[in-house]
């Protein structure tokens, strides 16, 4: 599904003297089965606007076009948003503070249910969803409080897959974890993306940025300040981002005498021929 | 000298499993210490046990020779000042600066002593702007920097960092670590217990301590921690960068051993 978002403003709290403008007019669109990232300092907009994308909030003026349905700022003229919503799946940070049922089981299958699922069909969704996290079947009839936190994320993320989402929006998904961990939720999303899904992520981590996304948005104050490859960001001066060490690295060499592309940089081992080549090895 | 001691302490929140397993350590006064590992290893645990928010089945801790009892756990808790992850779970004031003044309050300090104080960390972290602003219209990040000001403030001789940069954005992490840096010259003898699962954070501790199924299974510099393939896999550590890129370029025929930093390292490629 494709997205397009349209001259999107938005400011919390209008009319209070507390108001802030978090978006400023922004225009991205994101291709049918893209793997992008939202970026940004906090308090950048880039949370905001994924909330946008399945109607959480609505804009001040502007609009987003996903498929056929258009969020609009006037609420009557949003009727489908419920069924926007089993498109879009949000996944918020620490995503396993919203688990609320009393076993793993019923938990992922809420989400199919809600979505209008028989309660057999819900069952075989979550059971499907389960063991796509590897959840396995002693877990089913557990609460969801007795597991550990890494095991809560692997059942938040499966209540999400179950309701088998076009479009899935990922804020910090992998904050609080260990490296493992990380990995194997990073694994999860990435084979969601094969099978089909459209990734949006929000993050701070460039290592990830690196690893898995195709295009970037970076925002700054509410607005679009770039949009490319993150290897293009990677090179951007001007952009106050933290730029993998690699990169870092690479762009420190290239200041002193080295020529080396970006774009073919993707580990350390792509830089050795070129220091091979400079130290004469 | 030895700021904690830990002897011999164990743990559990269930009858069959042990968060913590007869760990016994010891944290010098004045040192930066980096406590890694996976999820569940028993860091976290470890850190509320210090502060006594748990009591051990078994085993000691001594802080400056005291031993963590019932009665010294108040005189304990005044040394410590703990920052945990979830800036949402810890944001209790209604403003920044109340949230700062909270402690402050606990602590008995006069109230005409306040806003200097507060004013004090809330540059230190950065947020001088934000005082009156209440928690709904900060950032996480932004969050996590009052809860560390709120904890600097009460000038404690023990902070604990229970993985209180994760959510915070690179720069934010970056300005942290500079008021850590600032912190220590302008108190030697602060003594920092870092949980971190950030390596690169790691490598900027005196100290790292590995922890595994409740015990401490390995520790030392973070160059000889990370440095350690053998530990690394084990543990499912990650290696910092300066550490990989060392390892490259040794592989590749470069002698690399005495680099020390990146910089240094830098500067050999460029030469």
């Amino acid at each position: 599904m494709p997205i397009n978002v349209n001259n999107l403003f938005h400011t919390y709290l209008k009319k209070s003297p507390q108001s802030v403008e978090a978006l400023k007019g922004v225009n991205i669109s994101i291709d049918d089965h893209s793997y992008v990232a939202f970026l940004g300092q906090t308090g950048s907009g880039k949370s905001t606007l994924a909330q946008h994308l399945n109607a959480l909030l609505l804009p001040d003026s502007g609009e987003i076009v996903i498929d056929d349905f258009v969020v609009t700022p006037k609420k009557r003229k949003n009727k489908k948003i419920h069924e926007l919503r089993k498109h879009v799946g949000m996944v918020f940070q620490f995503p396993e503070y919203q688990l609320f049922e009393e076993t793993v089981e019923k938990d992922v299958a809420f989400g199919p249910l809600n979505f209008g699922s028989s309660k057999e069909e819900a069952l075989k969704l979550a059971h499907e969803a389960l063991s796509k996290v590897g959840i396995g079947k002693s877990y089913y009839q557990r609460s969801p409080f007795e597991l550990s936190g890494g095991e809560r994320r692997r059942v938040a993320l499966a209540g999400i897959f179950a309701i088998k989402p076009d479009i899935l929006v990922l804020d910090e998904p992998t904050v609080g974890l260990d490296h493992q961990s990380s990995k194997d939720i990073m694994d999860l999303v990435n084979k969601m993306y094969l099978e089909g899904t459209s990734i949006i992520l929000i993050t701070h981590d460039m290592n990830l940025v690196n690893e898995y996304v195709q295009k970037v948005f970076f925002l700054e104050n509410g607005e679009v300040k770039f949009v490319g490859k993150p290897t293009e960001l990677f090179a951007c001066k001007d952009i106050d981002i933290d730029v993998p060490n690699l990169y870092r690295l690479v762009n420190k060499l290239n200041e002193n005498g080295y020529d080396i592309d970006l774009n073919k940089i993707r580990t350390i081992k792509d830089l050795i021929p070129y220091i091979k080549e400079k130290k004469k090895l | 000298m030895d700021k904690i001691v830990v002897k011999n302490l164990t743990y559990s929140y269930t009858a069959n499993s042990k968060a913590v397993d007869d760990l016994s350590l010891q944290i010098e006064q004045g040192s930066f210490t980096s406590i890694i590992g996976h999820n569940g290893s028993g860091k976290s645990t470890l850190a509320k046990l210090i502060v006594g928010l748990l009591k051990a089945n078994n085993g000691q801790i001594f802080v400056d020779d005291v031993l963590l009892d019932e009665i010294s756990v108040n005189e304990i808790r005044k040394k410590i000042a703990i920052v945990f992850q979830n800036p949402d779970n810890q944001f209790i004031g209604s403003t920044v600066e109340d949230d700062i003044a909270f402690g402050l309050e606990n602590r008995q300090i006069p109230s005409k002593d306040m806003p200097d104080i507060i004013k004090k960390y809330a540059e230190y972290v950065k947020m001088e702007d934000y005082l009156k602003k209440e928690p709904t219209f900060l950032s996480g990040g932004q969050k996590q920097r009052v809860a560390i000001a709120g904890a600097l403030a009460l000038k404690p001789e023990i902070l604990i960092l229970d993985e209180a940069t994760a959510m915070i954005d690179a720069k934010g992490k970056r300005e942290i670590f500079l008021t850590i840096k600032h912190m220590r010259k302008d108190n030697p003898d602060l003594t920092i217990i870092s949980i971190t699962h950030e390596v690169e954070e790691a490598l900027l501790s005196d100290r790292v301590i590995v922890m595994d199924g409740g015990k401490a299974v390995y520790s030392g510099s973070p160059m000889e921690v990370f440095s350690n393939k053998e530990v690394r896999e084990k543990y499912k550590l990650q290696a910092p960068f300066l550490i990989s890129l060392k390892e490259e370029l040794k592989e590749n025929g470069f002698d690399v051993d005495d680099l020390n930093d990146i910089k240094e390292v830098t500067k050999f490629l460029c030469q």
